[in-house]
């Protein structure tokens, strides 16, 4: 990707894919696969943020957790810096490796343990996985507290004495425990209330900046939160990359039929302009039962006979915009 | 035009261990004929309670009062649960926001579907209840509506199950629907279908439309007039094209101010509005909005701002009132 040339990327995801076994019957015998991530490709440069966008179930967040090694993929390779495949990581190198890699997820109620204060939630990571003493890792968590934003004095409350805002601040604190490198966000603003949704992303970008280098996988189906946060973006359908771009470009010049649907379904405000509007029919398939040829060929007003036969490559069609669709070859 | 709805300082209260909830706290707006009038507010803002008020689906522990309630061109002296029940189906329909748990899980389409028809219009056969179900469900876009008929809510993927839905909502040919929240759980391009479909019902039927909502594209795409709630009062009202352009109450402003992509250029700061709502056992005694408008004069503080009524908006504010700009 040509603003990377000259580095080497933090990540590079090599034909991932992730089915899910479908079992059925007394014997539970395997009938299918789920395709939740079917083949994808995908470079991240150190200290960018890239938005991975699509609708529920094309797989964005499968990439994410498959990132984290929350589930194990069927195929493929995740490199670190050009050099270790995190999907071969077993034991202590694997422990040693997830400092680097931290998530945050959605809801953030139902991923903090609610019998634990928010020291013991934070302070327990430092300590298992930093080597701090507890009155070390006390003191952490009162400055791991005050850089999200919140009072040193809430480190002994519970999860559910705070408002959603708040709570998404502690899961932040705690993602960032480990100074990582890399901050998976999956869906990390899209439960919140809009002024608050505007507070965490003033902060995510914030900690970037002061943590000089980390990396971002922003995936979220908000399309005007990611292109706000996002360097790059790529475009997800039913478990492949559709297009993939600079943020100005995809959202200035879509190239996917897919992409431009999806973005003309953005509700425009008043005093904008409208970009062609693209209504698309039916729903998306499943993933269970993918359609032959390009994957969005039952919903794409411009389908070709081609395209229910042959499945698109993503090609870049100008300097770092790609994009899968023959009718932009 | 001529008013569908009026609602003259509409209060609602929670009785609890803790006290006193004030969701809805002296709340008054109309609604045209075929018009699309936008509630918006944050989680907790009254919104949706208020839109619950006008048809009492409310706890008993609810205690609800007003000074003028019109429906359809009768004053409503008393919303009791009989008049209420008048009200609900044929004036004011509902369409709530998550289909997957406001449909009964148990029952087929079909008789959810039946039942409303039963309802409404006693004395119909199964086959021309049959047959009314069917037509329903094509005007809501659902393909194969036979078929559909005769699986359960689970079936049905969420835009099928939001169409059937409103499908139930509109079986009792309603003249006035209210849809809460009705794309929030939805991805965007079944959004985009969905807000297309209840545009077209609308232009067909010339239907009033209360859409309660925290999305300002949502309201930005189907609504004429908005009003904006925080803190169980409207702080707001005004053409939608005016609140965007020039919103006068710093709360609606910051919330404008504070979406990505509609003031803010892409990487830019957004705007954000320190501290959270107030508790509405304990609302502070002056402007509600006071302790987090940066804005605050001394008296914001103490004194509840009156309305201000300027041609077809009004707003709640001090600063407006002393003439001082909000920038």
């Amino acid at each position: 990707m040509s603003e990377m040339n000259n580095q080497v990327p933090i990540l590079r995801i090599e034909d991932l894919k992730v089915y899910f076994p479908i079992k059925k019957g007394l014997m539970r015998r395997t009938v299918g696969h789920v395709k939740a991530v079917d083949g994808v490709d995908l470079q991240i440069a150190p200290g960018e943020t890239l938005g991975l966008v699509g609708e529920s179930g094309c797989g964005k967040t499968t990439i994410g957790r498959a990132i984290v090694r929350l589930n194990e993929p069927t195929n493929g390779r995740i490199i670190y810096n050009d050099d270790i495949d995190l999907l071969k990581l077993e034991g202590e190198d694997l422990r040693q490796i997830r400092k680097k890699f931290q998530i945050v997820f959605q809801d953030p109620y139902s991923s903090l343990n609610p019998r634990k204060t928010v020291k013991r939630l934070i302070s327990e990571v430092l300590m298992v996985q930093m080597g701090m003493t507890q009155n070390q890792a006390y003191e952490e968590v009162k400055r791991l507290l005050n850089e999200v934003g919140l009072n040193a004095v809430y480190a002994e409350r519970y999860p559910h004495e705070f408002s959603g805002g708040q709570r998404q601040r502690i899961a932040i604190a705690k993602a960032i425990a480990l100074q990582p490198e890399f901050l998976v966000c999956d869906e990390a603003v899209s439960a919140l209330d809009v002024s608050i949704q505007s507070q965490i992303i003033n902060l995510l970008m914030d900690l970037k900046e002061q943590h000089g280098n980390m990396t971002y996988l922003f995936i979220s189906h908000a399309l005007n939160v990611v292109e706000h946060i996002s360097d790059r973006v790529a475009v997800m359908y039913l478990g492949k990359i559709m297009e993939l771009a600079k943020t100005e470009e995809l959202f200035d010049y879509p190239a996917h039929p897919y992409t431009k649907a999806l973005l003309s379904a953005i509700p425009i405000i008043s005093g904008m302009k409208q970009k062609e509007r693209i209504v698309l029919q039916g729903e998306v398939p499943s993933a269970a039962n993918v359609p032959s040829g390009c994957r969005f060929h039952v919903r794409c007003p411009y389908a070709t006979e081609r395209c229910s036969q042959e499945e698109p490559a993503l090609r870049e069609i100008s300097p770092g915009h790609f994009c899968a669709c023959h009718l932009t070859e | 035009m001529e008013k569908y709805l009026e609602v003259k300082n509409l209060r609602t209260y929670f009785n609890t261990p803790e006290g006193v909830v004030k969701s809805v706290d002296g709340v008054s707006f109309h609604i045209n004929r075929g018009e699309t009038l936008a509630l918006v507010g944050e989680s907790g803002c009254g919104k949706t309670v208020t839109s619950l008020s006008l048809i009492r689906l409310l706890a008993d522990t609810a205690d609800l009062k007003y000074d003028y309630m019109m429906v359809d061109g009768q004053e409503i002296k008393d919303l009791t649960k009989e008049e209420a029940r008048q009200i609900r189906g044929k004036k004011i329909s509902m369409i709530f926001q998550e289909p997957m748990t406001s449909l009964n899980p148990v029952y087929k389409i079909e008789k959810q579907l039946g039942e409303v028809f039963k309802l409404h219009e006693p004395g119909l056969t199964k086959e021309q209840i049959h047959e009314k179900s069917v037509e329903i469900m094509k005007k809501v876009g659902i393909p194969n509506p036979d078929e559909r008929l005769k699986v359960y809510p689970h079936q049905l993927s969420g835009g099928l199950r939001q169409r059937a839905m409103i499908a139930i909502s509109l079986a009792s040919n309603p003249q006035m629907v209210i849809a809460d929240e009705p794309t929030t759980a939805l991805d965007v391009t079944i959004q985009a279908q969905i807000i297309d479909l209840l545009k077209q019902l609308q232009r067909d039927s010339n239907m009033s439309i209360l859409l309660i909502t925290h999305d300002f594209g949502v309201v930005s795409q189907i609504a004429s007039r908005v009003a904006v709630m925080y803190a169980g009062k409207i702080v707001e009202e005004g053409m939608l094209e005016d609140i965007f352009r020039d919103p006068w109450h710093p709360y609606t402003k910051l919330l404008i101010m504070s979406i990505p992509g509609i003031k803010v250029t892409r990487g830019g700061r957004l705007e954000s509005i320190k501290g959270t709502v107030p508790n509405p056992l304990n609302f502070p005694k002056g402007c509600r909005f006071a302790p987090r408008c940066p804005w605050a004069l001394d008296i914001c503080k103490d004194v509840a701002p009156e309305e201000m009524v300027v041609g077809n908006r009004r707003v709640s504010c001090h600063l407006r009132t002393q003439g001082k700009a909000v920038e």
